[in-house]
């Protein structure tokens, strides 16, 4: 059976420890249509912190072009479940 | 003596002792708008003149680009004393420090500052020799502002991220660097929301931070205001230096780097509308 290992659910709940222990935000900011910049104000240098605690927390590497198209919470859900469940070589 | 019904049954026409106060006051606006247009004149001209001798530093032998950009920093605070003290002279404005001492001394310092008016940069540097400042792009491209800027060394605010270690190298290097916080002139009344790049300089460099809070009676060069629009009296600035802020103290244990920036952008902003909030009760 291929079901993902990872599911959105488990994604977004890990993403809202970082953002919450992270960045001081609070857990009901953390919603997916929250927007990182406007709606859980990080600026430039948080949005790179957030991705190396990505990396280091949740396993999660996301390029600097990646990281520019990502808007909202969701976004990054998004892109960590196709990339956490991508096949692995 | 004069009895009050004389004066108030006196055949005065409507409006006619206003006309010459009027005209008085005519008069009185255009020779500030001359003075100041005189101003401004004169610090194109200073500009100039400082470009061509920062131009100059570099032919002189063996410095090197730090020493020339801190003479050339030199020059502009030379600059910038004579032109604070000619629009004083010319009765544009009045100037006082609260705290200046606290600038004193060569360790180096994050000063940062509101930044109500267009020459808030012109005083803070005539008491700061040797200042690192972060400029506008477009000043790089100016042609005539290209040489200081490059000359002294003034970063660029194009460089994102890298910003900020570049900001921290130089004071990592024993410079004291200016920064405005709100990234931008203020609004009228208040303050813009503080970004938090001084903070985050202040924590990666661990050098204080320095507030000044300036404020301008009767406000005049804000941003979007034409040069022409003066106002009625000198322009008072007082320019306030605060206590010096630890960043360390943000730094406890089980503090993240963003969480410690945020809460040092937050008592920064706090001091600055306490202060400007008690100087706006005296006025």
């Amino acid at each position: 059976m291929n079901a993902p290992e990872v599911s959105k659910d488990e994604i977004f709940k890990r993403l809202r420890d970082v953002l919450v222990d992270g960045f001081e935000l609070r857990d009901e900011q953390i919603v997916p249509t929250a927007r990182l910049i406007d709606d859980l104000e990080l600026d430039s240098l948080d949005l790179v912190d957030f991705a190396v605690r990505l990396e280091q927390q949740v396993d999660l590497e996301i390029a600097e072009d990646e990281l520019k198209e990502i808007k909202t919470v969701q976004d990054i859900v998004d892109l960590a479940y196709q990339k956490l469940n991508a096949p692995r070589p | 003596m004069t009895s009050t019904s004389d004066v108030a049954t006196a055949p005065v026409s409507p409006g006619a002792a206003s006309r010459p106060a009027r005209a008085q006051g005519a008069v009185a606006y255009g020779w500030r708008v001359l003075r100041t247009g005189g101003a401004f004149l004169t610090f194109g001209i200073g500009a100039l003149v400082v470009a061509a001798i920062v131009w100059s530093l570099r032919l002189l032998p063996r410095r090197t680009d730090a020493r020339r950009e801190v003479q050339a920093q030199r020059v502009v605070h030379g600059a910038f004393r004579l032109f604070a003290w000619w629009m004083a002279t010319l009765g544009l404005l009045r100037v006082s420090w609260i705290g200046a001492e606290r600038l004193q001394g060569s360790a180096p310092r994050l000063i940062v500052a509101n930044h109500p008016t267009l020459i808030d940069v012109v005083l803070l540097l005539t008491r700061l020799p040797q200042a690192d400042c972060i400029v506008k792009t477009a000043a790089r491209r100016n042609p005539f502002m290209r040489s200081i800027v490059t000359g002294a060394g003034y970063l660029a605010n194009d460089h994102g991220d890298a910003l900020v270690d570049a900001c921290a190298d130089r004071i990592g290097s024993g410079r004291s660097l200016v920064l405005f916080p709100e990234g931008t002139r203020s609004p009228r009344s208040g303050l813009r929301r503080f970004q938090r790049g001084a903070a985050h300089i202040a924590l990666k460099s661990g050098c204080p931070i320095v507030p000044v809070v300036i404020t301008c009676r009767p406000p005049t060069l804000l941003k979007g205001q034409p040069w022409h629009d003066v106002p009625d009296r000198a322009a008072r600035f007082v320019l306030r230096v605060g206590e010096p802020i630890d960043p360390a103290r943000y730094l406890e244990a089980e503090t993240t780097l963003p969480v410690a920036a945020r809460r040092l952008t937050a008592d920064l902003q706090t001091l600055y509308e306490q202060r400007l909030s008690a100087d706006e009760g005296k006025t």
